[in-house]
């Protein structure tokens, strides 16, 4: 299986609740949402490009927009595959993350 | 309030755009115009903006870093793989770059002449106003230009014709001797008299003293830099006073130097006033020409025929109507001066459009030579290179990388020769002009055209001789070169024969010009000339000295006195002297419509024997006869039949002498004689006595013992005229100074042809080796066979041959063309025979088959066994 970095796990995460709107703004603002952090440009498009690689995520051209001189964007989805590598993703954290206590809101105290 | 919509700067989505490398992929310029939105929308369109600005710069350093990286990577391995190939085929290497060396170099040096020979004048802010009053004068038939004008015409131009913003007037001071401080005589020849307003006409500044004021007062006069350091040292020059021609003068001001590259070019400069102060100034200043140069600045937008019909009319107005279609006083542009080889009296180098064309095309054919051998040896090198290529097609370089690749090498091969061109060229410029007696203006106003030149010749050698070869052999296909290897693509390389055939025809060309400049010269000096050059000595008379006239009668009989001496005369010129005088003459009894104008020759009665002119009808002027003193004459054959005489002996003919018509009789006929170069046809002349009139005199010596002669001459001429010095000069020296531009071009033409046909020869030696080494294998397996070394040097050297003698076919008919337009320049030329042809053809083949059989004979001499042994 694939191993992925932060930063592809959180966007995989992100295209895929974002499902047919995820675009590169969106995407970049759902990682601000989740981090609280800004992933700048240059990081987006090259982790995008590895998944695109990886097979994990695919890309087309949206519908152009109404408006007129309305250029098309690119949209990604997750692939199968993809969908897969989420999941254990998912299912790792919940095992690993299980038997602790929240340790964020333990600081705050 | 309905908001505009945010459309953010097209400009900076479109650098986004392209720079971005994965604008394909992502659209990455559509993500920023949404942000770009987002942002304007919610927060402020300033903000919005900055935000682009921001993201687009940083793109764009990112950018410039991320492929300044990868380009100077590969443009290493390029230099590395370049200098790898240049020291493994070292000889190869040698040949190429210094081939294209000399070329430069010859390239260089001929450009630099066209460069100084166009820029003449042009250093002055106001050229393009800046005019110079000529005369033209005469019937029809007989007309000639004049450069000086009347002295009347500056001042009346100042005062009445509102077009003209200033003139003035420049006269040459043709004696110019200034003594110094230790009472040592020295002679300048670039001294004039000038009026104040010549500084707001021309780009001359002051140093010292007031540009106003300087030149007001007479005996006051203007030193150039270099005069006043050469007779004040560094000491002050401002104040002092100058000796010039046994007066004092006070130093009014210091001026810059002069570029060399000027027809005025003037070290010392006397006020004007001092004409007057002198004397000199003639009482009838409308009709009186010739010496004074009237310079003219137009105002703004005033055309030269404006000036030309005022000036013709100020003529009629003031000189009197019978100047009328007898002179016409023209405006000529200051950029024309220097091409003016018409004018009498003119000053400065002349130019000729001739030679400029000659070495701007010769240059041009030189630089194509060393070009075209360079293209032939790097393509012909390349082919030894397709595995590379295609290696490099394999591993992912596309066309343009192998383009840039050959390109920086090829630009590396001509920045080395570039480098040795120029060293050459700085090496060689200052001993060959000086060699060709050309006055450089290198380091002056023209080091700029020089370091542009030099660029721009790297530039186009690097990319026109470098780009064939790397178009060439990016073009093909990786599989076809690894699989078949070069041979498969043998048949495209014609492309290099042409270019052979090309650089043997130039060379031809040259060779052909060479042979018939040189054979024109020996016919100019070896024609008949109609007088005798030989051992005829011409000895300058001290300028306008009371003394000197005096003395003559003296003088004369001294020199006679010397048995070494067969005749003497003084003369006003001589042949090989510029200077002329002109006189309108007609038969008694003829209207004053029927005036001829002849060329006068006052001499003595010695002035046939010593000049050894040919006597066809009459008798020699002689003291035998009392009237040949004010009375008679002797004519060329030309006058005679100028002014259709049939009987020509005791003809009479009105000629104005000392400002009156004086009736003369005609004693004698000479045959023609070249008193000018043969570039002109021969004028109508008179020969009388006028001893007013000499200049200098001319003594014909016997030819043994010349030394010992001309030292007694010394001593007597000391002896009767202490003051002045005895100056002298061989008359066929100076006749044949008259064809110093041919001397001149011929041996630049040497210089340049033989280093055209070295050049090529470079190239076919490559050529040859390298054909040669391709054939290895097929000269063993006939030698195996049984041919013989000499079957195989024939058949190695029949190709080269085939291209030269192609070549010739090519070169003759050019040359041909060419050289017989350049013989028109001469009234009096050689025949074009076919000698100089067969004999370039002959030179260029012999050149050639050296070349090559010495290749051949080497390839046909190998041992069979060492070149099959591998396979």
């Amino acid at each position: 299986m694939a191993e992925l970095t932060k930063n592809e796990e959180l966007i995989l995460l992100s295209i895929w609740k974002l499902k047919e709107d995820a675009y590169g703004v969106t995407i970049r603002e759902n990682f601000r949402k989740i981090t609280g952090k800004t992933l700048n440009y240059g990081s987006l498009y090259n982790t995008l490009y590895l998944l695109l690689r990886k097979g994990l995520v695919v890309s087309q051209e949206s519908e152009p927009l109404s408006k007129k001189g309305g250029r098309r964007k690119i949209l990604y989805s997750l692939t199968r595959e993809g969908e897969k590598v989420l999941g254990t993703v998912q299912k790792i954290h919940k095992l690993a993350w299980s038997d602790v206590p929240d340790l964020a809101l333990e600081k705050k105290k | 309030m309905k908001k505009r919509p945010h459309n953010p700067p097209k400009f900076f989505l479109h650098i986004l755009g392209r720079l971005s490398l994965y604008e394909e992929m992502f659209a990455v310029s559509r993500d920023f115009e949404i942000e770009y939105k987002d942002i304007s929308e919610n927060h402020s369109r300033m903000k919005g903006f900055f935000w682009l600005l921001g993201s687009t710069l940083l793109v764009f350093y990112h950018y410039i870093v991320l492929t300044t990286k990868w380009r100077t990577v590969m443009f290493r391995n390029y230099l590395k793989i370049a200098f790898r190939q240049l020291m493994k085929h070292k000889g190869f290497s040698i040949i190429n770059i210094s081939g294209l060396a000399l070329g430069m170099t010859a390239c260089l040096l001929m450009l630099m002449f066209v460069v100084n020979e166009t820029s003449y004048d042009n250093f002055h802010p106001n050229k393009d106003r800046i005019f110079r009053v000529i005369t033209d004068w005469g019937k029809e038939g007989s007309r000639m230009k004049f450069a000086g004008a009347m002295p009347a015409i500056a001042p009346t131009l100042n005062a009445e014709v509102p077009e003209v913003e200033v003139a003035a007037r420049v006269r040459y001071m043709t004696k110019t001797v200034i003594t110094d401080a230790e009472n040592q005589s020295f002679e300048e020849d670039k001294a004039f008299y000038g009026e104040p307003e010549i500084f707001d006409i021309f780009n001359w500044s002051l140093l010292e003293g007031d540009k106003s004021k300087a030149l007001v007062e007479p005996y006051s006069v203007v030193l150039s830099q270099k005069i006043a350091s050469k007779y004040f040292g560094t000491n002050e020059a401002l104040g002092q006073t100058l000796t010039i021609n046994d007066k004092p003068y006070k130093i009014s001001g210091v001026m810059k130097d002069l570029p060399a590259n000027t027809h005025l070019s003037c070290e010392i400069l006397v006020s004007y006033e001092t004409v007057m102060a002198l004397g000199e100034y003639p009482e009838k200043p409308w009709n009186v020409w010739g010496d004074d140069h009237n310079y003219v600045l137009l105002k703004e937008n005033v055309s030269a025929e404006t000036l030309h019909e005022k000036l013709n009319n100020l003529l009629i107005k003031n000189a009197g109507d019978w100047y009328r279609g007898r002179m016409d006083l023209i405006p000529q542009p200051l950029s024309a001066i220097h091409w003016d080889n018409e004018s009498r009296g003119d000053m400065g180098p002349k130019g000729n459009y001739l030679y400029v064309y000659l070495f701007l095309s010769a240059s041009i054919l030189v630089l194509l030579i060393a070009c075209f051998n360079f293209m032939n040896l790097s393509t012909s090198r390349y082919v030894d290179r397709m595995k590379e290529v295609g290696v490099r097609k394999v591993v992912g370089a596309n066309r343009k990388q192998l383009i840039h690749q050959f390109l920086v090498e090829s630009t590396l091969v001509a920045l080395i020769a570039a480098a040795i061109g120029i060293y050459l060229f700085i090496i060689l410029n200052k001993s060959l002009y000086a060699l060709l007696n050309i006055e450089f203006v290198i380091g002056s106003s023209n080091s700029v055209y020089l370091y542009g030149l030099i660029v721009l010749l790297v530039c186009v050698v690097g990319l026109f001789a470098g780009g064939y070869p790397a178009f060439f052999l990016s073009r093909f296909r990786p599989v076809d070169i690894i699989k078949s290897g070069p041979w498969g693509i043998r048949n495209k390389l014609s492309l290099r024969h042409a270019l052979v055939v090309v650089q043997f025809s130039i060379s031809i060309l040259l060779i052909v010009g060479t042979l018939v400049v040189y054979q024109q010269l020996s016919f100019m000096k070896n024609s008949e000339l109609g007088f005798e050059k030989k051992d005829v000595l011409l000895v300058q008379f001290p300028w306008g000295n009371e003394e000197v006239k005096k003395k003559y009668p003296v003088l004369r009989s001294e020199i006679l006195n010397n048995p070494n001496v067969m005749s003497v005369s003084g003369v006003y010129t001589a042949p090989g002297v510029n200077s002329q005088f002109q006189m309108s003459a007609r038969k008694v009894g003829d209207g004053p419509e029927k005036t001829v104008t002849l060329q006068a020759l006052p001499g003595d009665y010695g002035y046939v024997k010593t000049m050894g002119l040919h006597l066809v009808k009459g008798r020699d002027l002689s003291k035998d006869y009392a009237m040949d003193e004010k009375e008679s004459a002797l004519l060329n054959e030309t006058a005679v039949k100028v002014l259709g005489l049939d009987n020509p002996v005791g003809a009479k003919l009105l000629i104005p002498r000392n400002q009156e018509m004086v009736e003369m009789t005609i004693v004698g006929v000479v045959r023609d004689f070249h008193v000018q170069s043969l570039h002109n046809k021969i004028n109508p002349m008179i020969i009388f006595i006028e001893p007013k009139m000499y200049a200098m005199m001319a003594i014909k010596i016997s030819p043994t013992n010349t030394e010992q002669t001309v030292q007694s001459l010394k001593e007597i001429w000391n002896n009767v005229l202490p003051f002045a010095g005895f100056n002298y000069r061989y008359m066929e020296d100076a006749y044949h100074s008259f064809y110093r531009t041919e001397e001149k071009t011929g041996k630049l033409i040497t210089i340049f042809t033989c280093l055209a046909l070295f050049v090529s020869c470079l190239g076919l030696l490559g050529l040859a080796s390298f054909m040669t080494s391709k054939r290895v294998k097929e000269i063993g397996i006939r030698k195996v066979l049984g041919a013989t070394a000499g079957g195989i040097t024939v058949l190695l050297s029949r190709q080269f041959t085939k291209w030269v003698i192609i070549s010739n076919v090519f070169a003759w008919p050019v040359a041909y063309y060419l050289l017989s337009r350049w013989l028109e320049n001469f009234a009096y030329r050689m025949n074009l025979g076919p000698e100089p042809f067969l004999v370039s053809g002959a030179v260029a083949l012999s050149i050639a088959a050296l070349t090559v059989g010495v290749q051949s004979i080497k390839a046909a001499l190998a041992n069979p066994a060492e070149s099959l042994r591998y396979e």
